[in-house]
This record gives C-alpha cells, sequence and structure tokens, in this order.
C-alpha cells in the first residue's frame, strides 16, 4: 500500500508506524496502543477541546443563573407599600365607577 | 417565597459546579494520569466524554425545534379556526 508522503511522516512520528514493515500489519498494534485523547507532549492534537469550551460555557450561564436568582433582591418594605397603593387605587377607580376586575 | 427561590438557585450551581469540575477532571487531567491508578476506574472510557455531550446537544435542540414547531401549528390552527 502506497502512502502519499506528507502523510507517512506524520504516521511515523505521531503514530509509531515503523517504516520497512507493512503498515497492514502494524495496524493491529498501533490501533490497540493510541487511547482517545492522547497528552500533547505525543504530538497528536487534542480533540475535545471545542466540546470541553462549549460544555463550560453551558456550566457558567447555568452557574450564573443560580447566582442571580440566590442574589435576588425582594424588598419586603416595597412589597407592602405596593400592595397598599393597589388596594387604594382599586377603591378609587371603583367609586369612579371604573369596573377594576380580578377582585 | 423568596427560600424556595434561594434554594432553587443554590441546587442550580451546585449542579453546574459538580458538572464542570467532573468533566475538568475527566477531560483535562485525566490523559496525564498513568493508566493503571485507582482513579481511572471512577470515570467512563474516554469516547464518552465527547459522545455525552454532543448527544445531549442533539437532544435538546432537536426538542426546542419540535416545541417550537408544534407550538407554530397549534397557533396557525387557531387562527384558521377563528
Amino acid at each position: 500500500m502506497r502512502v502519499p508522503n506528507y502523510l507517512s511522516i506524520r504516521l511515523v512520528s505521531d503514530m509509531g508506524v515503523r517504516r520497512g514493515d507493512g503498515i497492514r500489519n502494524q495496524l493491529p498494534r498501533i490501533l490497540k496502543s493510541r487511547s482517545a485523547f492522547s497528552p500533547p507532549g505525543s504530538g497528536i492534537s487534542s480533540p475535545p477541546l471545542p466540546v470541553y469550551a462549549i460544555v463550560s460555557l453551558g456550566c457558567y450561564g447555568l452557574l450564573m443563573v443560580g447566582v442571580g436568582l440566590m442574589m435576588f433582591p425582594t424588598c419586603p418594605q416595597e412589597a407592602v407599600l405596593l400592595q397598599k397603593d393597589i388596594v387604594e387605587a382599586k377603591e378609587f377607580l371603583k367609586r369612579r365607577g371604573v369596573d377594576v376586575g380580578s377582585d | 417565597m423568596e427560600l424556595a427561590d434561594k434554594a432553587v438557585g443554590f441546587l442550580l450551581s451546585v449542579i453546574s459546579l459538580s458538572i464542570f469540575s467532573y468533566y475538568t477532571f475527566w477531560v483535562i487531567i485525566l490523559p496525564f494520569v498513568e493508566k493503571d491508578h485507582f482513579v481511572h476506574g471512577y470515570f467512563p472510557r474516554q469516547e464518552y466524554a465527547i459522545l455525552i455531550p454532543v448527544f445531549t446537544g442533539v437532544a435538546v435542540l432537536s426538542f426546542l425545534c419540535l416545541f417550537v414547531g408544534f407550538v407554530m401549528i397549534k397557533s396557525s390552527k387557531k387562527k384558521k379556526s377563528v
């Protein structure tokens, strides 16, 4: 099997193919030895980094949502005042004859 | 009511932090650990580190598209009947 020159360099340096011995007999050894992600020192580029970036972005978004939920300011005094204002407004409008609805 | 909100927010942040740390350890640290260390037993095979997020992403996106399409069909049917 003839391998093009540019590919043969990469195969010898990165994948541990030995020159002189046919590629077909070396295939079982190569496929068994190579792990899915190799550390950068071995010369093989790391496949999982883009997926890792997307997953970490999703995690960051979820974290920001959770933190925002925890830190949400509720202002209890303003809530009480608001309820009072609503009651006042409803009475006022009812006296003037406007239909206020949900009671 | 604010306590329920705080609890949900806390749960979300805990889930996201744990997923992030587990995934970081799996993808970045584990390739540098030698093959017969005991910690390899706590993580599935390395191929799944790519497959699981991809399949989850595909499932989420298709669910979103189905949901949007369903809502659009329902609203157009209602407009036609009225």
